[in-house]
């Protein structure tokens, strides 16, 4: 496959080439180098980047191929005067985004789906004066790259390194952080009234997908646009894939809702250009005053064969161009150098087209288009997944959630765009009419649910934790208040690794046992999980919720048939002297108790499986046993340590020799690593837990001391 | 009566449809135009696909061949489902086999039986079916048998062509509107807040 020897120079004439110069407005000369293929025959087939008929192919058989003329792009300023050939050359050296993501895996098909829409945004576009505001971010691999991160693209999503998403801290081209989706019409929105009360003229551009556009949120922004009548651009990248992530197990996950087949009416090319030819044969015949009636009937022509779905952003007040070829930069560039020049054009959708994945062939023929990777071999595509002892929590969920479905018909799961983040593909292929995708709408998700519940259902929301977050009222008031009987299944809750703070689920106990009428669990391992799906099955009365982390089980003997029991509190060890309450970080307590024993110190270490309603009775005695109580979470303060300190405050039990500490969360956001780096940052590993308990005992020394 | 037409284009690529002459093809579009784009070059060419049979003669067919494959099952455009469009197959195959067919009407009935594999062949495939319900939306009068990657590919083109006059129809439009838009503003009503900003700091 590998073709030595052969490679194509991309630039005639034969280098060095100064093209004259040019000169603008300004009167200041340009002149622009332009980078050439290879300097002599003699080279080695290193140069695997080739123009063919339909498009370029790049071969990603071999070594990582020169890229002349990326090497020549530090900033977006560097590719003002490049000419379309060159930047189609730019848009296939770019997808060196492969090699970058096969070392250290992250979302790869997303970037590699709008590499042409980045080049021709920041060709055409100043960043960072005028934003670009990109969705959810994940498809921004190429936009760093651009602007200045190149070099650094091997740290990404790694400790230090750069976030898998924009962030404003990290570079001043990222115009907003994102992370959650369906926010960057609104930010952009906010973006060019401010440009416009400022009294600036900057250009603000919102880019977002088909999958965000199934949340209300983008709908609320186009709605404030329309009305406002301000002057923004609204790209709508609509690769067709609206649901999130891409597959179910058997292959690519039909498109969710109604919106979908809207959009796809859009691409499906109406007779227009025939009726156009009759409008113009009319006007030649009535003469040279029909420019009224020619204009009427283009647009009535327009209104009445125009494809079914762009009436719904006109409605709303955004002008409709498309569908265009995202894939095609003369096109784009063509389409956003005439919006730019236009002095007024008020807010304006450009609904492009483009393939996920498009130029590497392994992530084009993949069902789940390799959105998200972890190390994999640029040659086949083929990921490096680490054997594992054990599954993860999600697939142990997904599992238990299926045992109790088989059992009890009535139990039924919803999820927001993520059934294989959330496991319940697994589910959907088992009991197909009983889980329901909604696409990005926790809202809607939530209340969906109260409504099953109203009719006698048990429907299991599972939502990720930082996720639920948008969902907050509608947890509220439409469920918590009527204790309607929800089960909300929150994922990812605590330190989530390489996804950073927007991921994170750091509040979920705060803002879930608050609550008057929810019942608050958390289990240590992965039996525990199984018991409380089991547990929270029973819970018929009011609304109940349990959280689980990211990663892989600890290895503990599961329930027969993966079914769960119900529970009750447990005390996971015995001893004297103190005593520990743990959540998920359980294995960390204990890893601080096998320390403390080392120190001559006997820890109790008690597994506390439900936040609310604490056990008291377990409370009183270990307070009256023990000189020192530690309440551990990975949650953030106005937790489970607020609970239990309410709690022994109000009886009493605290005016005593008891000491109490709570060890919870930071009071900030914990930056993107690897999950044990994060738990050091958040000081929450054993040996701060050790360290705590000698601090306590009057030893600091000892606490400073420990590894 | 159905007759069985081959359609081709400017590639040489083969097409089947059929045209009914009592179609009711309620196209408002093609009714008021332009009969001047009907243009008829008869080609003969053999069928490709199934080498021996009939020679078929071929011409460019202008849209109201419209409901072409469709039709030739029985079935409606929208709505039909992988059984029925099955069931359908299966009554017009029993119905036009060479087998069974009357010997006086044998070259006819095989092309009808030939058209109605083709039809099923399309339509029972999502994929094909898609494509083919979008170049009839196109209307190029393809009518899709076994794709080719080549005919794929022009057929993807000229849809990329398409959309492409659309939108430099598009942004046109939105020029002129918007030049209009200012003086006009005041019939309009409303003055836009973003119109307002605009007007302070020009």
């Amino acid at each position: 496959m590998a073709v030595p020897g052969v490679f194509m120079r991309v630039n005639q004439p034969t280098p060095p080439y100064f093209p004259p110069p040019k000169f603008n407005s300004g009167g200041r000369r340009q002149f622009c180098v332009k980078a050439c293929a290879g300097t002599s025959d003699g080279e080695e087939g290193k140069m695997v980047i080739r123009k063919e008929k339909d498009g370029w192919k790049i071969d990603f058989s071999g070594e990582k191929p020169h890229t002349p003329l990326l090497d020549t792009i530090n900033y977006p300023l560097h590719m003002k005067n490049l000419s379309t050939k060159d930047l189609e050359q730019l848009a296939a050296e770019l997808r060196e985004i492969v090699y970058a993501v096969a070392k250290t895996g992250g979302h790869l098909s997303s970037s590699l789906g709008v590499v042409e829409l980045t080049v021709a945004l920041h060709h055409v576009f100043n960043t960072p004066d005028d934003k670009i505001i990109w969705d959810v971010g994940h498809q921004t691999y190429g936009h760093k790259i651009l602007t200045g991160r190149r070099s650094r693209m091997h740290t990404m999503r790694k400790t230090s390194g750069l976030a898998g998403f924009p962030k404003r801290d990290e570079s001043i081209y990222d115009a907003f952080g994102a992370g959650h989706s369906s926010t960057s019409i609104s930010a952009g929105l906010g973006m060019a009234v401010a440009r416009d009360l400022l009294g600036k003229k900057n250009n603000v551009v919102s880019v977002i997908g088909d999958g965000a556009m199934t949340a209300g949120q983008a709908y609320e922004a186009m709605n404030n646009a329309g009305f406002l009548d301000t002057n923004l651009i609204v790209v709508l990248n609509d690769n067709k894939q609206v649901s999130l992530p891409t597959a179910t197990l058997d292959g690519p996950a039909t498109p969710v809702g109604a919106l979908s087949s809207a959009l796809s009416k859009l691409q499906a090319s109406p007779k227009f250009r025939q009726l156009r030819e009759a409008a113009k044969s009319i006007t030649k015949q009535i003469g040279p005053q029909a420019h009224e009636v020619a204009a009427k009937v283009d647009e009535y022509a327009r209104g009445m064969i125009s494809a079914s779905g762009s009436t719904l952003f006109e409605e709303l007040g955004l002008y409709y161009i498309g569908p265009v070829d995202g894939h095609n930069i003369d096109d784009l560039v063509a389409i956003f150098e005439k919006v730019k020049a236009m002095p007024a054009p008020g807010p304006v959708l450009i609904h492009i087209v483009t393939e996920k994945g498009k130029g590497y062939p392994p992530a084009e023929a993949a069902a789940d288009r390799m959105h998200g990777v972890v190390k994999f071999d640029p040659p086949t595509g083929k990921q490096i997944k680490t054997k594992s002892p054990t599954l993860s929590y999600t697939q142990y969920f997904a599992e238990s959630l299926i045992k109790e479905a088989e059992a009890d018909s009535r139990i039924v799961a919803i999820h927001a765009a993520m059934g294989g983040g959330t496991g319940l593909n697994y589910f959907q292929k088992r009991h197909p009419e009983r889980c329901f995708d909604v696409g990005i709408a926790e809202q809607h998700a939530v209340t969906f649910a109260a409504g099953l519940a109203c009719e006698g259902l048990k429907p299991f929301c599972t939502i990720y934790s930082s996720f639920l977050q948008r969902g907050y009222d509608q947890v509220v008031h439409d469920v918590d208040l009527q204790k309607l009987p929800v089960r909300f299944a929150m994922d990812r809750a605590g330190l989530v690794g390489a996804d950073g703070p927007t991921h994170c689920g750091a509040f979920d106990v705060a803002y879930m046992a608050c609550l008057p009428n929810m019942v608050v669990m958390a289990p240590s391992d992965e039996a525990e999980l199984m018991h409380m799906v089991a547990t929270a099955a029973l819970i018929d009365d009011r609304p109940s919720c349990f959280r689980f982390p990211r990663g892989n089980g600890i290895g503990a003997v599961l329930p027969p048939n993966n079914k769960g029991t119900p529970l009750e509190e447990r005390i996971l060890m015995e001893a004297a002297e103190c005593d520990s309450w743990i959540r998920a970080i359980v294995q960390q307590c204990l890893g601080a108790a096998e320390m403390l024993k080392s120190h001559n110190i006997s820890a109790t270490v008690a597994d506390a499986r439900f936040c609310k309603p604490l056990d008291t009775d377990l409370v009183r005695r270990l307070a009256k046993e023990h000189e020192i109580l530690i309440t551990v979470e990975e949650g953030s303060i106005g937790g489970f340590g607020s609970h239990v300190c309410h709690f022994l405050t109000l009886n009493g039990i605290l005016d005593g020799q008891l000491k109490l500490r709570s060890m919870v969360l930071p009071d900030r956001y914990i930056d993107h690593g690897a999950p044990e780096d994060q738990l050091e940052a958040a000081g929450l590993s054993s040996r701060h837990i050790c360290g705590t308990v000698l601090s306590l005992m009057g030893r600091p020394m000892e606490a400073l001391k420990l590894q | 009566m159905m007759s069985a037409h081959l359609v081709s284009t400017a590639e040489p690529t083969l097409h089947l449809c059929s045209k009914s002459k009592n179609s009711v093809t309620a196209n408002v579009i093609s009714s008021i135009s332009f009969s001047s784009q009907v243009t008829k070059s008869r080609i003969s060419v053999k069928n490709r696909t199934r080498p021996g049979r009939a020679r078929i003669q071929a011409f460019y067919a202008p849209v109201e061949t419209r409901e072409a494959l469709y039709q030739v099952l029985g079935i409606t455009e929208t709505g039909s489902s992988y059984s029925e469009i099955k069931k359908a197959y299966k009554e017009m195959a029993r119905k036009y086999h060479p087998d069974v067919s009357p010997p006086e009407r044998v070259d006819e009935y095989t092309r009808r039986f030939i058209l109605v594999h083709e039809a099923y062949e399309t339509l029972s495939n999502p994929e094909k079916r898609a494509s083919y319900d979008r170049d009839l939306a196109a209307g190029s009068g393809f009518g899709c048998s076994a794709g080719r990657k080549s005919r794929q590919y022009h057929q993807g083109m000229e849809e990329k062509r398409e959309w492409k006059y659309r939108w430099e129809v598009q942004v046109d439009e939105l020029k002129r509107r918007r030049e209009n838009f200012n003086s006009n503003s005041r019939d309009r009503g409303r003055v836009s807040w973003g119109a307002r900003m605009r007007n302070q700091t020009s």
